[in-house]
C-alpha cells in the first residue's frame, strides 16, 4: 500500500472553492445539536483536507484513477437537514431512500430488530460515538466525507435478530452538478444477521458526486450480507470507502456491482479481527466508453482461522476501463488462515483497458493462500460450439459475455434480487437483453 | 448430399488434409478409419467451419451449395451436425435453454414455427430418454462436471434435438465404456434415415459392430487410400494400418 508520505505529494487542490468548502463544513459543525465530538472531528477533517488535497494520479494508489475532472467541477453541496424519521424503530424489513444523499421519509414494516437513526439523535449517541472509528483516517475522500456528511445514518441490528434494509441514494438532475456526502455506520449486534441492498441510482442527466462513507461492526457471530448496486450514468461520479471489522466467529459478505459511470472508485478493506471471522468479497465492474471502474480491496488477517474468498470479475467494451487492486494481508499469528483471492476479466474490445493486481502479504506460515489474474477475450473454443449448434455469432458471443457476469448474480443467495440483477447486469453488456431472453 | 472434391487443408505452414474426395449420398453412412495424426478430425472439423484451417485447394459441396463459404451457424441451420470429439464445457449457460436457442434458430431458418419452452421440454425428455442423458444434467451449464461418457451423450442428444440432415460423429466412441458405446450407437441408430446421412470417424472397428456403416474408408496421412464394405472394418482390426503407412521419415512430417 502507499505511504502516507508518498500520498502528501503534490496533491490537487480541493474543489469546490476553498471558501464554499469551509462554510459548508462550518455550518454544519456549528449548528445546534452538533456532537462537539462530531464538530471537531468536522474541523480537524477539513484542515486535512485543506492541506493536503486529493490525491492525483502519481500517487500509487490513484495510478489509474484520475479523480481532478471530476473534483473540478463547482458541485453544490447537499444542504444539511434532520429529518424525523417516523415510526421510530424500522421493522425487521426497511427501505430507505435518500435524495441526492438526504433521506426521504422511513416506511416501518412489522417485525423486529432492525434500529435506525440520524446521528443527531441523542438516544443513539454511543452509536454515533464509532463514527470514524474504522475508515481510514488520512484518507482524503473519508475526510471530505466527514466534513461535509449531513447526518450520518446509524444502523443497529439488535442481538439474534434477522433484518433486511434496503437504501437507496438517488441522485437528482434538478440540483445539478450535487456533491453528496452519504454516511452509514452499521452495527450488527452478537449473532444478528443483516441483508442490506444499498444501490446508487439516479436520473441519467444528473451529474452527482457522491463521496460515501460506510463503517460496519460485525459484532460475534453475526452475518452481514451487502450488495451494493452503484448504476451507470455519464454524469456519476462515485468515490466510496467501506471499512468492516469482524468479531469472532463473524460474516462480512460485500458484493459490490459497479455498472458503470463517469468514475467509479470503490475503497473496501476488512479487518477479521475474530478468531474464526470470514468475508465473502464478490466483485462486479463493468466500464464502457468515457467509464473508469476502480476497485480496491483490503483484507487484513489479525487473528487465527479466519477466512477470505474473493473474486472480481471486470468487463470492459468500447474505450472503457477496468482496474482492480486487491490485498490480502496475513498478520503475524493469524494461524490457519484460508484466503483465496482471483481476478478475472474479460476484454470486449481493442480499446477496452484491463489493470489488474492482486497480491498477498504473508507474515505468517501455517496458511492456504492463492491469487490469480486472468485478462482475456471470449474463448473462441465456446464460441465456435455455440455457433456450430446454429446460435448467430452475435447472439453465441452476447451469451457468453452474460454467463461470465451471470456468475457473480448466481452467488446471490437471495433469488429475487439476484433476478432482479441479472436484468439489469444484462441491460449494461452488449447484446446482454437479448441473450438473457433467450436463456 | 455431400461431395468433396480433391480437398487440400493446410493449418499453419502444415498439410494435413492432401487431395481429399468423398461422395456421400443422402441416407448413407460413412465410416473413416485411420491411424492417429492422419487428418480425421480436420476434416470434421473443416466440415463444421472451425477457425484455424486454410484450404489450399479443392472444394465441399453441400446439398448443391459451397459449404466451405457458409458461416458454422449457417452450416448448422442447413442441417450440418458436428459431434465433438472433445465437448466444450461453457460455464454460466445452461445446457437446455442454449439447445433451446439453437434449435429455434434452425427452425426458423427451415421455416418451422419456434418450439416454446413446454413444447422443447416435450422433445427433449423424449431425446434425453434415447441416449439415457440423466435429466438434471440437462439443466446444468453446458458440459461442466460432465463425465466423459455424459459429454458424448449430450453430444448425441443435441444431434437427436437439432435434426439435421449431414452428421459428423467425431470419435464418439473414445472414452466411452462398452455400455456406453452401446447407449451411443443405439441413439445414433435411431436416427438413421433415408434424409439423414453420416460419417462416422473413428479409430476402432467396435463403434461399427453398433453402427454398421454403408461404405468404409482408410484413412491415411490425409487422403482416402481404401475404400470397401463393412468387412473392411473388420480386417484393419485384424492387421492395423500399417500396410498403409509410408516410410517413418515421411510420416513424422505428417503427424501432428
Amino acid at each position: 500500500m502507499t505511504s502516507p508520505a508518498r500520498n502528501r505529494r503534490r496533491a490537487v487542490e480541493v474543489p469546490p472553492l476553498l471558501e464554499a468548502f469551509r462554510a459548508d463544513v462550518e455550518a454544519r459543525a456549528s449548528r445546534a445539536g452538533e456532537p462537539a465530538d462530531l464538530a471537531r472531528r468536522r474541523r480537524e477533517a477539513s484542515e486535512l483536507l485543506t492541506r493536503e488535497g486529493f490525491p492525483h494520479s502519481g500517487v500509487e494508489a490513484y495510478r489509474f484513477t484520475d479523480v481532478r475532472a471530476v473534483l473540478a467541477q463547482p458541485h453544490r453541496v447537499v444542504p444539511p437537514a434532520r429529518p424525523e424519521l417516523p415510526g421510530g424503530n424500522g421493522g425487521a424489513t426497511s427501505t430507505l431512500v435518500l435524495e441526492n444523499g438526504l433521506p426521504t421519509p422511513l416506511r416501518p414494516h412489522e417485525g423486529r430488530g432492525l434500529r435506525l437513526r440520524w446521528s443527531g439523535s441523542p438516544e443513539r449517541a454511543d452509536i454515533a460515538e464509532r463514527l470514524g472509528e474504522l475508515a481510514p483516517s488520512d484518507s482524503a475522500f473519508v475526510a471530505q466525507n466527514t466534513a461535509l456528511f449531513g447526518e450520518a445514518l446509524l444502523v443497529e441490528v439488535e442481538p439474534g435478530a434477522r433484518a433486511s434494509l434496503r437504501t437507496v441514494t438517488r441522485a437528482l438532475a434538478s440540483v445539478s452538478p450535487v456533491l453528496a456526502a452519504p454516511r452509514t455506520l452499521v452495527v450488527a449486534r452478537e449473532g444478528s444477521s443483516l441483508e442490506w441492498i444499498d444501490a446508487l441510482e439516479g436520473e441519467p442527466e444528473a451529474a452527482h458526486l457522491s463521496s460515501g462513507v460506510t463503517e460496519i461492526f460485525v459484532e460475534a457471530g453475526a452475518r452481514v450480507e451487502h450488495v451494493r448496486v452503484a448504476a451507470s450514468g455519464p454524469r456519476r461520479a462515485d468515490l466510496t470507502t467501506i471499512a468492516a471489522r469482524v468479531a469472532t466467529g463473524g460474516r462480512y459478505v460485500s458484493r459490490l456491482f459497479s455498472l458503470g459511470g463517469a468514475l467509479t472508485r470503490v475503497d473496501l478493506r476488512v479487518e477479521l479481527r475474530g478468531e474464526g471471522a470470514s468475508t465473502v468479497l464478490d466483485g462486479l465492474s463493468l466500464a464502457d466508453s468515457g467509464e473508469l471502474v476502480d476497485h480496491h480491496t483490503h483484507v487484513r488477517h489479525a487473528a487465527p482461522g479466519c477466512t477470505t474468498e474473493e473474486l472480481h470479475k471486470g468487463i470492459v467494451s468500447g474505450q472503457g476501463h477496468v482496474v482492480f487492486d486487491g490485498v490480502i494481508h496475513v498478520a503475524k499469528g493469524a494461524r490457519g488462515t484460508v484466503a483465496h483471492q482471483q481476478s478475472r476479466n474479460l476484454v470486449l474490445s481493442r480499446g477496452g483497458r484491463v489493470n489488474t493486481k492482486p497480491h498477498l502479504e504473508i507474515d505468517h506460515d501455517d496458511v492456504k493462500c492463492s491469487h490469480g489474474a486472468t485478462v482475456g477475450r471470449l474463448d473462441p473454443a465456446q464460441l465456435f460450439y455455440l455457433r456450430a449448434r446454429g446460435l448467430p455469432e452475435a447472439e453465441a458471443r452476447a451469451t457468453l459475455v452474460l454467463a461470465f457476469a451471470r456468475e457473480m448474480v448466481e452467488r446471490i443467495p437471495d433469488r429475487r434480487l439476484g433476478d432482479e440483477l441479472g436484468r439489469r447486469v444484462a441491460a449494461r453488456l452488449p447484446g446482454g437483453t437479448l441473450a438473457l431472453e433467450a436463456l | 448430399m455431400l461431395s468433396i472434391e480433391d480437398l487440400h487443408v493446410s493449418v499453419g505452414d502444415r498439410p494435413i488434409l492432401r487431395g481429399l474426395s468423398l461422395e456421400i449420398r443422402s441416407g448413407e453412412v460413412h465410416a473413416l478409419m485411420g491411424p492417429n495424426g492422419s487428418g480425421k478430425s480436420t476434416l470434421a472439423s473443416v466440415l463444421a467451419g472451425r477457425d484455424g484451417y486454410v484450404v489450399t485447394g479443392g472444394r465441399v459441396t453441400y446439398l448443391g451449395r459451397d459449404l466451405l463459404a457458409m458461416a458454422p451457424e449457417e452450416r448448422a441451420r442447413e442441417g450440418v451436425f458436428l459431434a465433438f470429439q472433445y465437448p466444450i464445457e461453457i460455464p454460466g449457460v445452461s445446457n437446455l435453454y442454449f439447445l433451446k436457442a439453437g434449435v429455434n434458430a434452425v427452425r426458423r431458418h427451415r421455416g418451422q414455427p419456434e418450439l416454446d419452452a413446454m413444447d422443447f421440454m416435450k422433445v427433449a425428455r423424449g431425446h434425453m430418454r434415447l441416449v439415457e442423458l440423466d435429466e438434471a444434467l440437462a439443466t446444468r451449464s453446458v458440459n461442466q462436471g460432465f463425465s466423459g461418457g455424459e459429454k458424448k451423450r449430450n453430444e448425441m442428444f443435441q444431434m437427436a434435438m437439432l435434426e439435421p440432415r449431414l452428421a459428423v460423429l467425431d470419435e464418439t466412441d473414445s472414452g466411452l465404456d462398452i455400455d456406453a458405446l452401446r447407449v451411443v450407437a443405439g441413439g445414433v441408430n435411431a436416427l438413421r434415415s433415408p434424409e439423414r446421412s453420416m460419417i462416422v470417424i473413428t479409430h476402432y472397428q467396435r463403434l461399427l459392430e453398433h453402427i454398421v456403416p454403408d461404405v468404409v474408408h482408410v484413412f491415411v496421412d490425409g487422403r482416402i487410400v481404401e475404400t470397401g464394405g463393412r468387412n473392411l472394418a473388420e480386417r484393419l482390426e485384424a492387421e492395423g494400418y500399417a500396410r498403409y503407412e509410408r516410410a517413418p521419415g515421411a510420416r513424422a512430417k505428417a503427424a501432428p
